[in-house]
């Protein structure tokens, strides 16, 4: 696409900032959510008013990173980041009009909860009465109307910047009675008001890019066209965008994460009219996910010690990191199984590709590439990586092409069959690691074009069902819903005279503890939105 | 023959709807269509594991049947206008502004399709298959079948079987999805399709020459011969290729609903046993395995088996 024509530029300064990029890979390791109702329309107008000339937007200040251009204009980094988004109930209630409103998806229309029954958030072990109350509000009725995003520096002391708690207390204070907007209580945490966030330390107390099971999280993102200045995307797409049967990278069609874009069916997909109001916008599911990550290391330490027996391999640790490995795909420092299969080839890698700093992933670099830059052509039986494993479900990559054993590479289809399936994530950890006693997770954020289409078909087909995997009924054993008859199977090499090893007793170790689907307008839309003159005729 | 493919008999069948109004019990007055698709919306369709019997689909009381469907066809799908060239039209002068007829059903139409195991396609296993269905749930086929015409002459097995032969169109495209690898159905080789054609072409040629030595003859002769003859040649290749097609595939191994449920109930137990296992000594694994062997029966197909309808025994 857009090979010989005019390549994409986006107007960055027409997206909100968190599209194009994570920002707690930009330095802002802190964030704090904040979930408004609407009262009285024109107070929430007044209250999307106040805040949309602060909103960041997607331009780009100086970068730390080489070999990304800044683009047309470079702006000052600020200290505190804001972004806004709107759920269904939302746009109703600041009165965009009927027709604008009937040309949204009817998934949106729903919102999450109502979903539950696609998503899994229905089942006996993962339920929509474990939710935060602040989620469970009526939607008519003091529902969720409005998300303000707000991320933070870090400051001296390991903490937020002190702005972070002065913006919080701003947009507090335009709240209240006769304001027409008020913000929702009822978030689970240290505080009932605002969804705290932040990123992991590493053991020199820097943010870095874990999880709460230990791994290296949010290493392998779509790259798209269009997404970053100047074209730099078109460098970057290896093992990131899509793949043809010849094994060459293009980015991502724009319109995979942007309305109003062609996207990778080669069509503009219709969306709420008019064009303006839905343009350089996007949809994104916000997904609480707590992490039960006493009962995680409970199981891993039984299940690896059977592993261990099972493949004689030589240390309780290399048994307990091959089985994180096998559950994810990578190694828990995001090193992949694809390019290094058993443990003595993870050591080997990390020797010949160290990493810059302890659990932190560089942006460049023939490590970066060899993180990213595999396929799953040469391991259909899955002996190197699981077919069932996390990662080879969330982005299948060439998995799933129907032509692959055709002997004329370019007969085949690559990642045909996944490139209708990418998501964005961004979002960072909640909780505080090792105080069990306080609920630990993460903050989703899956963005992408169309909801139903790509964030709840990964979640419904790929994470809790294991057909396009050739296993059953199998689930993702890390995120995806267990019951009793929960299993994973961990194919061996035959060459290493080893048993597939089947693991039992999967818990719910991830639970949905809350969320929505809400619209990221561009700031045009959002003009819109606040002065009321969305015309759809 | 479609009807009948790969050891499953493909049942189509397609029964008109009353359009005089039925009164309920109720002393309400309704449509005869909106009964049968009451019927159906009332009609157990899919069973989870642990789910009361009466949630179980009434076909699944049939071993034989593997998947029924039924549907309310109300009309015709209307594509619009006939449409022409425009120039065309504009010399004719056709009047866009007229309407066209549009076609429809003259009343609505219950479809039924269905597979089942049948030693082959003659109706006599089709028969067999609707006296059985009768037997199993004639309660639910009669408010199924209550409002469609003349099914107040269906009172017993044998009228029933009468009156699905009646209402039976020919299934064109079954679905048989039991063969896991391809069936053994030799290919047509390009020599089977030349000798086809050329025994055919030499038939005529043979012709020519008898009358061009009988009464003599030149290029009249034989033009016409070659002419005809490759003509009636492609011909019969034609009909070769088509009567192959038209062969119903052979039965799958183990592809009958018995063997089916009694596979999918093995998987399920296997995989049970090879976790149990895991790290077992060759010894305990073999009597384990004997004992595995012993209580699953793999050769029985009525032994422990899992119930039909459901997903997961």
């Amino acid at each position: 696409m857009n090979q010989k024509g005019c390549p994409v530029e986006l107007e960055l300064a027409d997206l909100q900032g968190n599209i194009l990029t994570a920002y707690g890979r930009l330095g802002f390791p802190f964030g704090r959510f904040g979930l408004f109702t609407v009262t009285d329309p024109k107070g929430g107008r007044r209250f999307v008013e106040a805040l949309r000339s602060r909103v960041t937007t997607a331009l780009r200040w100086k970068s730390r990173s080489k070999d990304i251009p800044t683009g047309r204009k470079e702006v000052e980094r600020p200290k505190v980041t804001i972004n806004l988004a709107f759920t269904f109930g939302g746009l109703l209630a600041l009165k965009v009009p009927t027709r604008t409103l009937r040309g949204l998806p009817d998934e949106f229309i729903d919102g999450m909860a109502a979903r539950c029954n696609i998503l899994g958030d229905d089942t006996k072990e993962n339920r929509l009465a474990n939710w935060d109350s602040v989620w469970r509000g009526e939607r008519a009725n003091a529902g969720v109307h409005i998300l303000v995003m707000l991320n933070a520096e870090m400051g001296p002391d390991g903490e937020p910047v002190p702005e972070l708690d002065q913006v919080c207390a701003e947009i507090a204070g335009m709240c209240g009675d006769g304001a027409g907007v008020r913000l929702l209580s009822g978030h689970r945490g240290p505080n009932a008001d605002w969804q705290c966030l932040s990123a992991l330390k590493d053991s020199k107390g820097l943010p870095c890019a874990k999880e709460h099971f230990g791994y290296t999280d949010g290493i392998g993102d779509p790259v798209f066209e269009g997404q970053y200045p100047q074209g730099a995307e078109k460098a970057r797409a290896v093992g990131f965008g899509a793949t043809d049967g010849e094994g060459k990278w293009r980015p991502l069609a724009t319109g995979e994460f942007l309305l109003g874009w062609p996207d990778e069916a080669q069509e503009v997909p219709g969306a709420a009219m008019p064009l303006d109001f839905s343009r350089n916008g996007t949809f994104f599911a916000y997904r609480k996910l707590n992490q039960d990550v006493a009962a995680f290391k409970t199981w891993v330490d039984e299940t690896a010690e059977r592993l261990r027996v099972a493949w004689r391999l030589g240390s309780a640790e290399e048994a307990r990191e091959t089985l994180l490995a096998k559950m994810a795909g990578r190694w828990t420092d995001g090193v992949p199984l694809s390019a290094a299969p058993t443990w003595a080839d993870w050591v080997k890698f990390n020797e010949d590709y160290p990493p810059d700093d302890l659990h932190r992933v560089r942006n460049d670099g023939e490590r970066q590439r060899r993180l990213v830059g595999f396929s799953y052509r040469d391991d259909e039986a899955g002996t190197k990586c699981p077919a069932t494993s996390h990662m080879r479900r969330v982005n299948t990559r060439d998995m799933l092409d129907p032509r692959a054993d055709n002997p004329k590479p370019a007969s085949r289809l690559g990642s045909t069959l996944n490139n209708r399936r990418r998501i964005l994530r961004r979002g960072l950890p909640y909780g505080t690691p090792g105080k069990d006693e306080e609920e630990q997770g993460i903050v989703m954020l899956a963005l992408c074009a169309s909801l139903q289409r790509q964030f709840e078909f990964v979640q419904q087909q790929w994470l809790n069902y294991g057909l396009d995997s050739n296993a059953g009924n199998d689930t993702c054993p890390l995120i995806g819903n267990h019951d009793a008859d929960a299993k994973f199977t961990i194919p061996a090499d035959p060459a290493s005279g080893n048993p597939p090893f089947i693991a039992t007793g999967l818990k719910q170790w991830v639970q949905t503890r809350g969320g929505d689907y809400f619209f990221m307008p561009s700031m045009t839309a959002l003009r819109m939105i606040e002065m009321g003159v969305v015309d759809p005729t | 023959m479609p009807t009948f493919d790969g050891g499953h008999y493909f049942f189509t069948g397609l029964f008109p709807i009353r359009l005089t109004p039925e009164c309920r019990p109720n002393d309400v007055w309704t449509a005869p269509s909106h009964v049968v698709r009451e019927a159906l919306a009332t009609l157990p369709n899919s069973s989870e594991y642990g789910d009361p019997e009466e949630r179980r689909s009434p076909f699944a009381r049939c071993r034989r049947t593997h998947f029924a469907r039924l549907a309310v066809i109300d009309d015709t799908a209307f594509n619009g206008r006939d449409t022409q060239n425009a120039i065309v039209q504009a010399i004719k002068s056709v009047n866009l502004l007229a309407h066209q007829p549009v076609d429809h059903l003259a009343q609505p139409w219950l479809l039924l399709a269905a597979d089942f195991d049948a030693a082959d396609g003659g109706d006599s296993c089709r028969d067999s298959w609707s006296r059985e269905l009768w037997r199993v749930m004639e309660p639910e086929l009669r408010a199924v079948f209550g409002s469609c015409s003349e099914f107040e002459n269906v009172h017993d097995e044998a009228t029933f079987a009468a009156y699905l032969a009646r209402g039976q169109i020919e299934t064109t495209m079954p679905f048989n999805d039991y063969w896991i690898d391809p069936p053994p159905i030799p290919t047509l080789s390009a020599a089977r399709i030349a000798a086809q054609g050329l025994v055919v072409l030499g038939l005529f040629l043979l012709a020519a020459w008898l009358i061009a030595r009988e009464w003599g003859g030149g290029w009249h002769v034989w033009l016409p011969a070659i002419l005809l003859g490759a003509a009636a040649a492609l011909y019969a290749i034609y009909r070769l290729i088509m009567s192959r097609g038209a062969r119903a595939w052979p039965t799958a191994p183990n592809s009958d609903l018995k063997s089916v449920l009694k596979s999918a109930y093995l998987q399920q137990h296997f995989v049970r046993f090879a976790i149990a296992q895991q790290g077992a000594s060759p010894e305990a694994l073999h009597a384990a395995f004997g004992r595995f062997l012993d209580e699953m029966k793999p050769a029985d197909v009525d032994g422990p088996t899992q119930a039909a309808g459901v997903v997961k025994s």
